[in-house]
């Protein structure tokens, strides 16, 4: 704790949660958006945020209210967000992803660059084996994930620097 | 409440405990300063999780922090007088205080839980550690709330041995010898 109040350069606001080394190929996965199962492969050749989270978690709603306020730059510098609920809200109860966003971020309902949804059991397999609360994996226009971290509006700069590219 | 006045009355005569207090203070508000936010930066403390301060997480901060160092300096009080202090109810406040807004939402659990999945496997994909991180979450305020009523527990416990002073057990033996 001491370590990381005393050296503000730390990288731990990159924190990479990724379990293989980047980049590599963005597994394939299904989501429910509107009724709708979706393959992620539908975005293939935008960059894409697929941003995991749990309507219960203090960190998303921060997140979500960030995201919102950073919007215009993100959609402008052409990032599509794929904000889809935990599986099973990551094994507790809580608001659906459309009470969520509509009592949090209820501008980012009409945002064109924003697809909500809720994972299915294999995306969260895929991607989030491990259940965390909030994750998220920056993929590139080949389809590949750059960057695996948590809490995007702590890790706001990194969201940023990706989408501006190398 | 009137015991914790009388023990600050007794313990702050002292010129020397109005500075051990006054720098308890400042560390341990520093500490909760850092921590709370914790919970908005996903378990990360640094410089920047200042900027996820908000009013709650500053009154929190600032209560325990009072808390805590008035129990730090009635416990050196007790110390120097040679008496035991309470030190039980304190630590499980501040430990509650400083580790809830670290797990709630970070990668901490969910590895912890990892771990222990892949010593028993039979706990492999069971939403365990999102399920002990959801109940953080969901009761953050009430951890907040018991870690506060554990602090003040050991506030009076302590303010109760300053208050009693010196207490000197005499022995059968000094008791009998009083009376011949």
């Amino acid at each position: 704790m001491l370590l990381c109040m005393t050296s503000p350069g730390l990288a731990a606001w990159d924190l990479n949660l990724s379990e293989k080394a980047l980049p590599y190929p963005a597994p394939e996965g299904l989501f429910v958006s509107q009724g709708k199962v979706l393959p992620i492969e539908k975005y293939r050749g935008h960059k894409v945020m697929l941003w995991l989270f749990s309507t219960w978690c203090h960190t998303c709603v921060v997140a979500a209210k960030s995201l919102e306020k950073n919007n215009a730059g993100l959609q402008k510098n052409g990032l599509t967000i794929l904000a889809l609920r935990n599986y099973k809200n990551g094994g507790n109860s809580g608001l659906s992803i459309e009470q969520f966003i509509e009592k949090f971020v209820p501008s980012m309902t009409q945002a064109e660059n924003w697809v909500l949804g809720e994972a299915s059991a294999q995306l969260d397999n895929a991607y989030n084996a491990r259940h965390y609360a909030d994750v998220y994996f920056l993929i590139d226009e080949q389809g590949m994930v750059q960057v695996v971290s948590t809490s995007p509006a702590a890790t706001l700069s990194t969201i940023k620097k990706f989408i501006k590219g190398p | 409440m009137n015991k914790i006045i009388s023990a600050c009355k007794i313990v702050f005569s002292l010129g020397q405990y109005k500075i051990i207090a006054l720098i308890s203070f400042l560390v341990f508000l520093t500490l909760y300063l850092f921590a709370l936010p914790s919970s908005y930066t996903g378990g990360v403390i640094s410089f920047e999780s200042l900027t996820f301060l908000d009013g709650k997480s500053v009154f929190l901060s600032l209560l325990m922090a009072a808390l805590a160092a008035l129990i730090m300096v009635f416990i050196i009080y007790l110390f120097k007088q040679g008496q035991s202090a309470n030190k039980a109810s304190a630590t499980g406040g501040l430990v509650i205080g400083f580790i809830t807004p670290l797990l709630c939402c970070s990668p901490l659990l969910p590895i912890a839980f990892g771990l222990i999945a892949s010593l028993f496997p039979a706990l492999n994909g069971s939403f365990l550690g999102p399920r002990v991180q959801g109940f953080i979450a969901t009761h953050q305020e009430a951890l907040f709330a018991f870690a506060i009523m554990l602090l003040i527990l050991a506030l009076y416990q302590n303010a109760k041995r300053i208050t009693n002073g010196v207490c000197c057990r005499a022995s059968t033996m000094n008791i009998k010898n009083l009376g011949d």
